[in-house]
């Protein structure tokens, strides 16, 4: 089955035309040599099979039956971060999907047996208790306790917050979220949380669990849907790329409007409902995660064939829509940050659709953490160097990633909500 | 066969064991390169699995590892950023060694315009850093992100700032150079300890054994450094753009700069306007755009690209477009070189295409209607150079010019959307022809695969893009001039990909039979043996240097020359 | 200023190159050592000493200049066509060459280009083996080579006939050969034929003088303008060796030159060609003087009793048969090299400093610093005329060379063309050599080409 799906590809794999413009930003955003880079795992270990080309080339191997699934393959294939920067690059000079080979190349080593050991773990307690990272306590379970949230089902409001289950998990994004529940009551928002959230099922899908995550991805959707909110609000950007780029593949969207936390403060700023009176001087950069900007758009259905014209010209017909990663969330971000009085926003080089993954993607931490930390490392080098003082970014497996490790130097690393909740001048964001 | 355990054992205590991979997998992203199908004989897109693959980070590692081949069965092949299937190994003997850990700018001596590099430095790279200090190197077509070092030693190719900054191989101006045997040599200047300036000498110069116009691909052991030629340029040192992908646009054209396309009426006025302007000194950039390089140029999708085709519109303007950029240091060097512009214009009765219309399906659509009973759309411009310049400078279609402005940035100076564009069409490029001399010469080249590729275009298995896609220019300041014919064919079909080894074939024939120059796909084992005759015998003088200095076979030999089986010299 | 030189037991002029490969191939066949020359007397380097046993093999007489291509502007000479011939058939098609600084007049235009003297013309280099197209050998071993494009593949006139002009110089395919002849004073094959880049002749110059007194006074402006490929000829010259240039040998010319300029100038040449002239020359004179303006400096049509226009023409054309540096006295120390223009005025004061010791006073040393390959480097040249008729005298400047050549090796000047006491150059980079033996071998196995030079 799996390599079945990895057969449909094939196509794709064959467009590569081993020019390793994959291995960086696409050429004309280029302003600063040292950060040309784009791929993590290549980075690090260098051999080209890390690349994305490199696993075009692995999967198309695979296919004609040169290779099997093996550790060897598995080792390179996970050491990818899924981050999607190979397929922009890819896509601005052809019209081939590499991020598709790479989920479909791991999802079939995984069938195949070999995923890495160190994936499982979490992805056994998904499938057993429904969450990877264990299921929560009472005490978890506490986190907006006295805010007077709305508990969805039971009740109803206009707005889920939904913290796909992280703020069981992670203390510091418990308090995000807390904070983005202060936020949203300040602004008047009818908001409320489940009372028991799922979990995405995150580590099941990027570490080519695709069995695991269908499901689960179908479960979460119905959750989702029982909870009457006509708007789910993700409190973490990978979340934001899962609901909305991925459920729709894999499974199914969620019938409620899917927003990210940035999206819904832009909104609510802009209009006035949520004000900014406390100045914060500062220089900040944002780092934009990469679920949350390009893997982020939803799938664009298409129904047609490639044809052939002037000879061998290949076209869609009708036209078929292409993500290439540019409407992914980029301005609400940026826009609130830019509300702040006092902030300085400077840009990295390597930013929005050609965004630098923060190495923190794909299971990358646990099976190959030495791609995952020098990854942050980079991020971390490339906001010093353009003078930020702080980095700011709106998903929690960044924010965690970056400041992992002895890289990070003293860098300080925020969510976008814990600046705004700051901004805010409210009081608050833990019990 | 992979690497035995001995070996590996070696290799590892070499460069350590994170830099020695013998898994097939990895093995096979070696094996695989652009458009592999049209060298092998049963259509196959993969080519030998090398034994290993190793990544040195010192020239003294990689001597140590050329004296391992040199005992032992098994021979090196270096590659930085690879892409072209000279880059493969030749049979599963040999160790690639891929040498992107040495990635490092030695030193940009900017008062003297060199800049020494290793081998995996990116022309993005450097050209990035030059680029803010007034400096520029020569990039090869196949774009930015190739390797620099590879261009100048090993390997070729032509680029498209070459008015003004040469070609890769005149531009070397010192080698390091790990010898098969293993003994380091390094060329010129800097040998003898006196910098990195010259690449010539003392006394004879070894410059021309390590390289001729084509490269020796690895068959004659490793560069590991060298230093290159810098130029200077005069356009913008910073810039911002706005947009995404695939459309990022200049927020600002820059100042003293022209980027234009211009349209000759004739491929005689397009030699002559190439002539004309090489001896003004004019261009920076410039590229010959054919047709279907100019519709291409303005699409954003082969959907876009049909449409363009199918309008008719270009072949009535394009089919002799010269893109060209330059820039000028002061106000008075470009009114003197928009003058001499305007001059060639008028004796070549030549037009600048207008920038100022959009691309879009729909606009072409009614552009090519309109346009049905108009055999020469641009003759108003022809006539008046009022017309031109307002089309250059009015508010109308101002964004729209700005975008095909930058889109010649990207290309003329960043080399940042080049020769990877063109796969987009059928996914498969492949090119005869191209050897250097005169502007003439190359035109004459382009002509012939022009008219070699009607029958297959006839029959459908290759692009019909109107046969010529004669791509270069003219360099240094129009002193040499290079051509290339492209061919756009689809490497998932078996007789496409038979049409291109035909033509391919057919121009390495009529190079020597019309005494077209040698082509740029003409070296290595197999083509030596049917360019050598005809060129001095040149076929013989590589493998006696092969055999001489490389008696073991430590380098793979495929892509230059096989060891001598002729009698000495002299004999 | 050999002692060990031996005088040639024959001098030969084959009529062609047929005559000549039979030559070689006897050569081959008797062992007899063959040295080459294409320019005629005198040769003041002393490039022909041959410690061996040697037939001299004169190719002076070779003086077809066969092709003049004014569209690819090229030209395809034979070994014994001299500057004065070959400018004299160009300038009609509105061509010329670079010219090496005052050519003696029966100096060979390929001997020159093949031993890679600089020219007074940097911009127009673009690579260290111009101006260099394609050229014909034969080889030590007695086969025949094209280089270039006319390497092949067809024969010249089917080349022509394809647009070809034999202009390229690399090639054909993994070769570079010239490159491999070019410096090798004759040890690895005989040039028959070459072509050579033209340039379009200025049809309006306006040259200028920079004076300046000190070298690194003068070296920034020389970078600037170089870099930005303005003007045409540029050289340095002190006064010293200006005067030296200027006085034909006339000892009261040659006080009055010297005393009356600055410690340095420069050359400075701007021209129109057929193109818009006075409009060029006018912006590029505006550009040129703002960077001497920067600098501190100023463009002058004239330099005490010294005008930029007759430097030009003096520069640019050949002179008698005997070399202009050696006018005045007879005899002239020369040391030369290659380093970068920044290291050329430590590199003089270190050969003053050395010639001081041998009692040279530095008023007596002339210096000639010349960009090349479009001031990628410099050749710098050190002068000490000195009375050829004296023993002593000779023998002083023999010793200050040796000492000088070892010192400026040290300090990292490039005798990138070893004349003399140079060849201990090679010594810099035994693997280089070690390489250019091997490279021997196979070019010219039975080493009948200048054996013993270089003790190759």
């Amino acid at each position: 089955m799996t390599k079945q799906r990895l057969e449909t590809l094939r196509g794709e794999m064959q467009k590569c035309t081993r020019c390793s413009l994959c291995k960086m930003v696409p050429m004309p955003t280029v302003q600063d040599a040292k950060y040309a880079n784009a791929c993590p795992p290549v980075m690090t270990n260098h051999f080209h099979a890390y690349s994305g080309g490199g696993l075009q080339v692995m999967a198309l191997s695979l296919l004609d039956g040169r290779i099997e699934a093996d550790e060897d393959l598995a080792r390179v294939a996970f050491a990818c971060t899924t981050c999607g920067l190979c397929d922009v690059s890819c896509k601005f000079i052809m019209e081939a999907e590499r991020q598709d080979v790479i989920l479909a190349l791991r999802e079939h080593i995984v069938a195949e047996g070999y995923g890495p050991a160190a994936h499982e773990a979490a992805v056994e307690r998904l499938r057993t208790t429904g969450y990877a990272h264990g299921a929560p306590t009472d005490e978890h379970l506490g986190w907006a306790r006295g805010l007077g949230l709305k508990s969805l089902p039971g009740e109803r409001a206009d707005v889920l917050l939904y913290t796909g289950a992280s703020a069981y998990s992670d203390p510091k994004q418990a308090r995000t979220a807390r904070k983005l529940a202060e936020l949203l009551l300040e602004a008047g928002v009818d908001v409320g949380i489940l009372k028991t959230e799922p979990d995405t099922g995150i580590d099941a899908f990027w570490t080519g669990h695709r069995d695991a995550f269908e499901k689960h991805a179908s479960d979460v959707c119905d959750i989702l849907d029982e909870s009457g909110a006509k708007k789910i609000v993700a409190v973490s950007g990978s979340h934001l790329g899962l609901l909305r780029g991925y459920y729709p593949r894999y499974a199914r969207a969620p019938q409620a409007e899917v927003l990210h936390a940035s999206e819904l403060l832009d909104e609510l700023t802009r209009k006035g409902r949520l004000r900014l009176p406390r100045t914060i001087e500062r220089r900040v950069t944002y780092h934009d995660p990469c679920y949350l900007g390009r893997q982020s758009e939803p799938p664009q259905p298409w129904e047609g064939e490639e044809k052939l014209s002037h000879g061998v010209l290949t076209y869609f017909d009708p036209p078929k829509p292409i993500n290439n990663g540019v409407r992914g969330v980029y301005d609400p971000p940026r826009r609130v940050l830019e509300r702040i009085q006092g902030l300085e926003l400077v840009e990295m080089h390597r930013i929005r659709e050609y965004s630098f993954c923060c190495g923190g993607g794909g299971g990358v931490p646990d099976a190959h953490p030495d791609v995952a930390q020098g990854a942050a490392r980079s991020r971390v080098e490339e906001a010093r160097d353009v003078g930020a003082e702080t980095i700011v970014t709106a998903c929690h497996r960044c924010v965690n990633n970056l400041r992992t490790g002895p890289h990070d130097q003293g860098m300080p690393i925020v969510d976008l909500i814990d600046l705004v909740h700051e901004a805010a001048g409210l009081q608050g964001g833990s019990e | 066969m992979p690497l035995d355990d001995q070996a590996y054992d070696t290799l590892s205590g070499i460069v350590g064991d994170p830099w020695v991979e013998r898994a097939a997998c990895v093995l096979d992203t070696y094996a695989y390169y652009q458009n592999p199908e049209t060298m092998n004989e049963d259509g196959s897109q993969w080519l030998p699995r090398p034994a290993a693959v190793v990544l040195p980070e010192s020239p003294e590692e990689i001597q140590e590892i050329m004296r391992f081949c040199s005992k032992s069965k098994y021979m090196a092949k270096p590659i930085s950023t690879g892409f072209h299937t000279a880059a493969a190994a030749s049979n599963n003997d040999t160790i690639i060694l891929d040498l992107k850990r040495m990635d490092r700018i030695i030193d940009v001596d900017e008062k003297n315009q060199i800049a020494v590099i290793e081998p995996y430095v990116r022309a993005i790279d450097l050209q990035t850093q030059l680029l803010k200090i007034g400096l520029n190197c020569h990039i090869i077509s196949a774009g930015a992100n190739h390797s620099l070092l590879a261009s100048h030693t090993a390997a070729w190719g032509y680029g498209v700032t070459g008015s003004a900054t040469s070609h890769s191989g005149r531009n070397l101006l010192g080698v390091e150079w790990v010898l098969p045997s293993g003994d380091i040599v390094t060329l010129g200047s800097a040998g003898s300890g006196g910098g990195w300036f010259s690449c010539e000498g003392p006394g004879p110069s070894m410059r021309g054994v390590m390289r001729g116009f084509h490269g020796t691909f690895g068959g004659l052991g490793v560069f590991t450094k060298c230093a290159i030629k810098l130029y200077k340029y005069d356009g913008p040192r910073s810039w911002e753009f706005e947009g995404e992908s695939p459309n990022y646009v200049l927020k600002e054209i820059p100042k003293r700069s022209k980027f234009t396309a211009i349209a000759f009426p004739s491929r005689e006025a397009e030699k002559d306007g190439g002539y004309k302007m090489g001896e003004a000194e004019l261009n920076y950039g410039e590229f010959r755009t054919p047709m279907f390089f100019t519709a291409l140029g303005l699409t954003n999708n082969n959907l876009e690209l049909k449409e363009a085709l199918d309008s008719g519109l270009f072949p009535k303007f394009a089919n002799n477009v010269l893109s060209c950029a330059f820039f000028a240091a002061s106000d008075g060097e470009l009114a003197w070189k928009n003058k001499a512009l305007a001059e060639i214009l008028k004796e070549t009765n030549a037009a600048p295409v207008p920038f100022n219309l959009s691309a879009s399906v729909r606009s072409l659509k009614v552009a090519g209607k309109l346009l049905a009973g108009v055999n020469d759309p641009l003759a108003p411009l022809r006539k008046s150079p009022w017309l031109q310049k307002f089309a250059e400078s009015s508010g109308f279609g101002a964004a729209q010019r700005r975008a095909t402005q930058s889109r010649l940035f990207w290309l003329l100076i960043r080399n940042a959307i080049n020769i990877q564009s063109a796969f987009r069409p059928s996914q498969g490029m492949a090119t005869m022809m191209g050897a250097f001399d005169t502007w003439d010469l190359a035109h004459a080249q382009a002509e012939y695969a022009a008219k070699a590729k009607q029958k297959y275009i006839e029959q459908g298995l290759i692009i019909a893009d109107g046969g010529d896609l004669g791509a270069g220019g003219t360099f240094e300041n129009g002193h040499l001039g290079y051509l290339e014919g492209i061919i756009l064919y689809d490497p998932s079909n078996p007789a496409s990909v038979e049409a291109v080894r035909d033509l391919v074939e057919g121009g390495l024939r009529a190079s020597i039979d019309h005494a077209l120059g040698v082509p740029i796909a003409g070296f290595g084992v197999n083509a030596n043996k049917e360019l050598g005759p005809a060129c001095s015998h040149y076929d013989r003088w590589v493998s006696r240097l092969k055999t001489a200095l490389d008696p073991n076979t430590a380098s793979d030999p495929f892509f230059y020359a096989e060891p001598d089986s002729e009698p000495k010299p002299g004999s | 200023m050999n002692p060990s030189r031996t005088n040639p037991t024959e001098v030969i002029q084959p009529a062609n190159a047929d005559e000549l490969r039979t030559l070689v191939i006897g050569a081959n066949q008797d062992g007899t050592n063959l040295v080459v020359t294409s320019s005629g007397d005198p040769h003041r380097k002393d490039g022909l000493a041959s410690a061996e046993p040697h037939k001299l093999i004169d190719l002076s007489s070779w003086k077809q200049i066969d092709l003049v291509d004014r569209r690819n502007r090229v030209c395809r000479i034979e070994p014994g066509v001299t500057y004065s011939e070959l400018l004299a058939a160009l300038e009609p098609h509105g061509m010329t060459i670079p010219v090496p600084l005052t050519p003696r007049a029966t100096k060979s235009v390929l001997a020159a280009i093949m031993d890679r003297e600089p020219s007074t013309w940097p911009n127009k280099q673009w690579d260290g083996s111009d101006p260099i197209g394609s050229t014909e050998f034969i080889f030590g071993s007695g086969e025949h080579f094209r280089t270039g494009a006319a390497g092949g593949p067809g024969s010249i006139d089917a080349q022509r006939k394809s647009g070809g002009a034999q202009k390229f110089s690399s090639g054909p395919s993994h070769t570079d050969f010239h490159r491999v002849l070019q410096g090798a004073q004759g040890t690895m094959g005989i040039v028959t034929w070459g072509t050579v880049r033209a340039e379009l002749l200025p049809s309006l110059e306006d040259p200028h003088l920079v004076g300046a007194s000190s070298m690194e006074t003068l070296v920034p402006y020389v970078y600037d303008v170089q870099r930005a490929m303005l003007g045409e000829h540029s050289f340095v010259l002190n006064r010293q060796a200006a005067a030296m240039l200027m006085a034909s040998g006339d000892e009261l010319r040659f006080l009055s030159v010297r005393d009356s300029l600055p410690a340095f100038v420069c050359l400075q040449n701007i021209a129109g060609f057929e193109r818009l002239p006075d409009e060029r020359v006018a912006y590029q004179r505006r550009d040129i003087g703002e960077h001497a303006t920067r600098h501190g400096l100023e463009l002058e049509q004239a330099l005490g009793e010294l005008s930029a226009q007759d430097l030009l023409a003096r520069a640019t054309r050949p002179c008698t048969t005997v070399d202009w540096r050696c006018e005045c006295e007879g005899g002239c120390l020369s040391v030369f090299f290659l380093t970068t223009l920044d290291r050329a005025a430590e590199m003089t004061q270190l050969f003053t400093d050395c010639a001081l010791e041998h009692g040279v006073l530095a008023q007596d040393i002339g210096v000639y610093v010349q960009p090349i390959v479009q001031n990628h480097g410099c050749h710098v040249e050190l002068m000490v005329p000195y009375d050829s008729s004296s023993g002593d005298a000779a023998q002083r400047v023999q010793h200050l060379e040796e000492q000088a050549v070892a010192r400026l090796l040290d300090a990292g000047a490039f005798f990138s063309r070893p004349y003399g006491t140079a060849d201990r150059v090679f010594a810099k980079n035994p693997a280089n050599l070690q390489l250019i033996g091997q490279v021997k071998s196979l070019f010219d196995p039975n080493r009948v080409l200048h054996r013993g030079k270089w003790g190759l």
